[in-house]
């Protein structure tokens, strides 16, 4: 399996040889290389830090709706082997980073977009395994929905990290984290959730599953 | 009923799901099908298809789907598309980065057109002044287009002029009008180019300051990368430069002095606004630059807030 635990840390097994891409450690076990996960730089490595479990497989396309920069695109990369993530973000300086990465792993390809209109990617994204959302915008569910309906296949899956002072500061965070549930929950059914902290405050991870 | 698919390798016209009634191929090279991909190549085709009387469905065709139909392996679709979305991210990054240098530029513009309007309304006022020097108007353009206008002189002091010499001034007073129109332009321009540069700095200062701010610490990067204590100062170097050397007080007036409620507050008062002032602006900034699109709305609520509470 690409994914290790290593003591207390998780790991992915590089798919590029030495390459470090937010200077995090590397290490050998049984003569593969792998790249420490950190569970503070990344949403869905904190997720798999506090229990959640993502059946991936090594054919997943992937949708990734504000991949910044690409650390968690990265470990997921090292994930699906085979598979692509469409990676969408539209601040530049961030994609910069994110094209120069894609650039050197050929399951990656960056899309200099806005998640507000999937259809702006139709031209490039077909029908996916699975969606990544990190965009931290208070209109968080309806870009989610709005992509999942038209890229995510039926029965797909989806990472979804709900931040809820994106969404409103002034309202308690479980308040946030019902409402968003039940903006979803006609379209999706709701495998694993988890609280991030203490690596994220006020986050929630949820896995869902396409009905 | 046909659906059309918009893909790398060409556009397609596909009728009953699997059905290829139309197609345009792409070239090859994924730099060229870039090119085509970002241009209205696709919509000029969709029209042409329109025009023979084709029922176009309003949704696109997933583009693997497509492919496969054309004999494309999904190995050579997800290989092919990567290079072409590659190409197609690098020209359009290009076009975005380095926008806050335009806000330095613009800022500079405005800075270049108030100075010469200074210097040539001066000048306009002393030679007008020969003609006609009880005529006081102290707003620069209500005085430029009086003159323009003509007035009746009647009872003054000043020299008579022909036509002739008037119109030497009134010519100057009207690039002077126009330049006034300009600046309001540039002045248009540069709010909605803070609106994609620096739209939360924008939202807590507005165009004008943040633009300044920008302009002052030299580029976005280095606004956000600047502490509070410094962003208070910022464009008070000179009475700082004068603090360092001769021990001057040192300075608590930067351009964020700017700001009306600032301005407006009992002087005691002042240097306590403009210091939370400042830590609202280097966190902007910081969210701007860092997280580009992202909205901070909380941020101006919490400036709004602390306001209120110095100001009771
Ligand atoms: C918290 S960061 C993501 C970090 C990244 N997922 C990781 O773990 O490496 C949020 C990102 O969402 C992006 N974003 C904001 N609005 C977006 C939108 N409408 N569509 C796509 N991305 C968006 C931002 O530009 C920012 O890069």
């Amino acid at each position: 399996m690409t994914i290790l635990k290593i003591g207390r840390e998780i790991a992915t097994e590089n798919l590029v040889k030495g390459q470090r891409v937010y200077k995090e450690r590397l290490t050998k076990r049984r003569g593969k290389e792998y790249r420490m996960w950190n569970p503070k730089r990344s949403k869905v490595g904190a997720a798999l830090q506090k229990g959640m479990k993502i059946p991936f497989s090594e054919t997943w396309l992937t949708l990734y709706l504000g991949v910044a920069s690409g650390t968690t695109a990265s470990h997921i990369s090292d994930i699906i082997k085979r598979g692509m993530i469409y990676g969408v973000d539209p601040a530049p300086r961030v994609l910069r980073e994110f094209l120069i990465l894609s650039e050197t792993r050929e399951n990656l390809i960056p899309i200099f977009g806005n998640a507000n209109y999937p259809e702006s990617y139709r031209h490039i994204v077909p029908e996916v395994d699975f969606i990544i959302q990190d965009v931290a915008q208070p209109n968080q569910s309806q870009i989610f929905l709005k992509n999942a309906k038209l890229y995510l296949k039926k029965g797909g899956l989806a990472f979804v990290a709900v931040k809820s002072r994106s969404i409103d500061v002034t309202l308690n965070p479980n308040k946030v984290f019902s409402q968003f549930k039940r903006e979803i929950e006609t379209e999706f059914e709701i495998i694993s959730e988890r609280k991030l902290e203490p690596y994220e405050k006020d986050h929630l991870a949820l896995l869902l599953r396409k009905k | 009923m046909v659906s059309l698919a918009k893909t790398p390798f060409g556009f397609f016209a596909i009728a009953m799901q699997d059905q290829i009634v139309d197609i345009k191929k792409l070239p090859n090279d994924p730099k060229e099908v870039a090119k085509i991909l970002i241009g209205n190549d696709f919509e000029e085709w969709r029209k042409g298809l329109k025009k023979k009387g084709m029922d176009i469905k309003d949704t696109i065709f997933d583009p693997l789907k497509a492919a496969l139909l054309l004999g494309i392996s999904r190995k050579e679709f997800l290989t092919f598309s990567r290079l072409v979305e590659i190409e197609i991210s690098k020209l359009q990054i290009k076009k975005f980065i380095g926008k806050d240098y335009l806000v330095l530029q613009s800022v500079g513009g405005l800075d270049d057109l108030n100075k010469s309007i200074n210097i040539v309304v001066n000048r306009i006022r002393e030679w007008y002044g020969m003609h006609f020097p009880e005529l006081k108007i102290e707003d620069h353009e209500k005085f430029l287009k009086k003159i323009i206008k003509g007035v009746d002189r009647v009872e003054s002091m000043g020299i008579d002029l022909s036509k002739e010499d008037l119109q030497a001034i009134t010519r100057l007073a009207e690039m002077i009008l126009e330049m006034y129109k300009t600046k309001t332009k540039i002045e248009v321009y540069l709010d909605k180019l803070m609106d994609e540069v620096s739209p939360n700095v924008k939202a807590l200062t507005g165009a004008n300051l943040g633009a300044r701010l920008i302009e002052k610490a030299g580029s976005l990067r280095s606004l956000a990368l600047l502490p509070a204590s410094t962003i208070q100062v910022l464009g008070a170097e000179k009475a700082l430069f004068k603090h360092l050397q001769k021990g001057t007080p040192s300075p608590k007036h930067g351009v964020i002095f700017q700001n009306q409620i600032i301005t407006r507050a009992p002087v005691s008062k002042r240097g306590k606004l403009a210091r939370t002032f400042a830590t609202k602006i280097a966190l902007s900034a910081k969210a701007d630059f860092f997280s580009p699109g992202e909205k901070r709305p909380e941020l101006v609520k919490l400036w709004e807030k602390r306001v209120k509470e110095v100001l009771k």
